[in-house]
């Protein structure tokens, strides 16, 4: 495998990762910044995926990156069932005004 | 008599006035006024009893003693005795002040302060008592300031008047004098005998006349004579008990008792000041206007005369003179007394043919008046021949200048005759000057004390020789060396000089007021405007100063000390407030900023969490790589 398709890998990840990023610090609506972290999962997943390269027999990298997709898919519908609840109680989903957490 | 009765009699008598005194003060206006006045009575003719009791026992002197202070080797005992000079004065102060008070019972009818009134005459009495029977100079001592007190209460009882309360100051006052150099004698004679009895050997001439510095003051003599016209604002009959039988007769009484301890100059002395008090007194008796300043100017001339005695060594002459004058000027003042009850005034120019009006007064005080004047047959006469006798034997001794001395007293009985007519003139001849006032005789209370004291002036009680009273019982029962007798030409030259002053005083027409002799008179002497240039006006002066620096200095001390204390407070305020507070309030603040600070971090917003987590990781990354 050529080394240098690892390396677009990685940036095409970077990028994917700091979108992700950039998702999460500033779209208001907790839903966007649910897929903000997805973003970065799957950026991270991809990094897995590109580094298993190195270890053709066993492919760790991509083992871990089907648990992680698994994860990620839980840790979404618990977020999801956690913005409902959240919702439910102070009757929006907006993050800036959910500052409860200074208290 | 046994001597446990005599010790009784003397406890009774000494008690009863203080009993007095302190029962009428406690007792106050609480019982009606005519029996706090009866009860005074009551306990005087108890005592007067008891005196004539006394008298009439004639047994050796009594002493009574026993030891009061001691400490460190120096006694005080307390004593007190009973002899002849002790059972003279016994009769005449509860005699004198028997009727006094019963005069006095209708004299101070209606006043408000009744109660008070008879307590401080007991007072007074009690006082007298007590330097009558008092056994050495101290004990004599503590009641000469008790008679002092009482004094003062009386002159000024009624003190809302200014004049009364201004005089009683002046009577105390002058008093602490004679009282200071008095006490200074004491302890001189102390110092110089070991013991503070009555000796009977001279001591230094200093002691000496000390001691009769107290009778100075207490007697009213040169130069300390100035309180006694004053004192004519207490009551009337407090001046008739004042002037007889209490408070300048207790002068004559020590006199008499320190008498063997003055060294024959200090004798010289006190003859020189009675001379001079009797000239003084007599001068300024003619023109007064006051019915009773004529009075206390007669008293301060016979008190000379009296002095002047003792100080020719005639005791006994002097205390026959006591005895006499006691009666007719206790006379003489109760019926001023009348007189001022019936005219209501004191002053002799708005009186004038009271003859008439008030036939018993105007008996009574012709009487009186003639034997302070020195009329044959009445007992100034008698007693005045015993002192002028006394004193011209005494100058013939020593010659020169000593002659001065009988020639003084000589004159000063002239002038008695002189003022004493004049005042008759002014009182009771003439026209009356004011034709509606109808003045009357006062009820017998006061009319029977004054007829009593006239009858008492006659001679003949005295001696039984009219012309001489050198064979009286008197003499005899005094125990006292009597002096020879003076010369033949003595009793006719004194017979002419009141007969010649008497016609002047009768005759002479009133000076005008504004005349220098009739002012010189009137001022006495201007001896209280030259105590006002000499002592009060430097006195005033010096306080005024010592009041000034006292404003200035320390006052200024002490709110300088203030000022800076308070200078003081502020800075420490100040540095409390900067220093203390700011370091306190400094934690503080450091405390709320550094809240501030930590608490802007945790907006509670979860996307700044996160923003701040990746910074955090990404500076570390590239920290550590």
């Amino acid at each position: 495998m050529n080394p240098s398709l690892s390396y677009s890998l990685l940036f095409v990840a970077a990028a994917l990762f700091s979108i992700g990023l950039a998702v999460v610090i500033t779209k208001r609506h907790a839903v966007v910044v649910l897929m903000g972290i997805e973003l970065m999962l799957n950026a991270v997943n991809l990094n897995l995926v590109a580094f298993s390269q190195y270890d053709p027999s066993r492919l760790q990298g991509q083992v871990f990156s089907l648990f992680v997709m698994i994860v990620a898919a839980a840790e979404a519908a618990v977020a999801l069932a956690l913005i409902i609840q959240v919702y439910r109680h102070v009757k929006t989903v907006v993050l800036d005004e959910l500052t409860d957490l200074k208290q | 008599m046994p001597d446990s009765t005599q010790t009784l009699l003397l406890t009774c008598l000494l008690g009863l006035p203080f009993v007095g005194a302190i029962g009428l003060g406690v007792l106050k206006n609480r019982v009606p006024e005519s029996v706090s006045g009866f009860l005074a009575v009551l306990l005087t003719a108890i005592g007067l009893f008891v005196s004539v009791v006394i008298a009439a026992s004639v047994g050796e002197p009594l002493h009574w003693q026993t030891d009061w202070i001691s400490f460190s080797g120096h006694t005080f005992p307390l004593s007190f005795q009973l002899d002849a000079l002790s059972r003279l004065m016994l009769v005449v102060v509860h005699g004198v002040a028997l009727l006094v008070q019963l005069y006095s019972i209708e004299y101070m009818r209606g006043d408000a302060r009744i109660g008070p009134y008879f307590a401080y005459l007991q007072l007074f009495v009690g006082a007298m008592l007590g330097i009558v029977l008092a056994g050495n100079l101290l004990i004599l001592y503590g009641f000469w300031e008790l008679v002092g007190l009482a004094s003062y209460l009386l002159i000024g009882f009624w003190y809302h008047r200014p004049s009364a309360s201004r005089a009683a100051t002046k009577a105390f006052l002058m008093n602490r004098i004679g009282d200071a150099a008095f006490l200074l004698g004491i302890l001189l004679t102390y110092i110089q005998t070991g013991s503070v009895d009555f000796g009977t050997q001279p001591l230094t001439t200093a002691a000496g006349l000390c001691l009769f510095m107290g009778c100075v003051a207490k007697s009213a003599q040169f130069p300390l004579l100035t309180w006694l016209p004053d004192a004519m604002e207490g009551p009337t009959p407090v001046s008739a008990l004042l002037h007889a039988a209490t408070m300048v007769a207790a002068g004559i009484v020590l006199l008499a008792r320190i008498h063997p301890m003055l060294s024959s100059d200090a004798l010289t002395v006190v003859a020189a000041i009675g001379t001079a008090t009797a000239l003084w007194g007599g001068f300024s008796a003619l023109f007064q206007l006051d019915i009773k300043r004529v009075l206390a100017f007669s008293t301060v001339s016979q008190l000379g005369l009296m002095v002047a005695a003792m100080g020719t060594g005639n005791v006994s002459g002097a205390l026959f003179h006591l005895l006499t004058h006691a009666c007719f000027k206790a006379g003489l003042f109760l019926a001023a007394g009348s007189i001022i009850h019936a005219v209501h005034t004191q002053d002799m120019r708005a009186m004038g043919g009271l003859r008439k009006a008030l036939p018993y007064t105007f008996a009574a005080y012709v009487i009186c008046a003639a034997a302070l004047a020195g009329v044959p047959l009445l007992s100034g006469f008698l007693s005045k021949e015993v002192v002028l006798g006394g004193a011209v034997v005494w100058a013939a001794q020593r010659g020169g200048l000593a002659m001065l001395v009988p020639v003084g007293l000589l004159i000063s009985s002239g002038l008695t005759a002189v003022y004493m007519a004049r005042q008759l003139r002014l009182v009771f001849w003439g026209e009356p000057t004011d034709a509606e006032m109808i003045p009357h005789e006062p009820g017998w209370l006061m009319r029977g004390p004054v007829l009593l004291l006239a009858i008492l002036s006659v001679g003949v009680w005295f001696s039984i020789n009219p012309l001489s009273a050198h064979h009286s019982p008197f003499f005899a029962q005094m125990h006292l060396p009597v002096l020879p007798e003076g010369p033949v030409w003595l009793a006719p030259l004194s017979i002419a000089l009141v007969l010649v002053g008497g016609w002047l005083g009768f005759r002479l027409r009133e000076p005008a007021t504004d005349s220098k002799l009739a002012l010189a008179s009137f001022h006495y002497g201007y001896l209280d405007q030259l105590y006002q240039r000499l002592f009060v006006n430097p006195t005033r002066a010096l306080a005024n100063f010592l009041h000034r620096a006292d404003q200035r200095a320390v006052d200024g001390l002490v709110n300088g000390f203030g000022i800076g204390t308070v200078l003081l407070a502020h800075i420490a305020a100040f540095i409390d407030r900067i220093g203390v507070d700011g370091v306190v309030n400094g934690a503080g603040k450091l405390a709320v900023g550094v809240g501030q600070l930590t608490r802007s971090v945790q907006g509670g917003r979860v996307q700044t969490y996160i923003a701040t987590a990746v910074a955090v990781v990404l500076f570390l990354l590239w920290w550590i790589l």
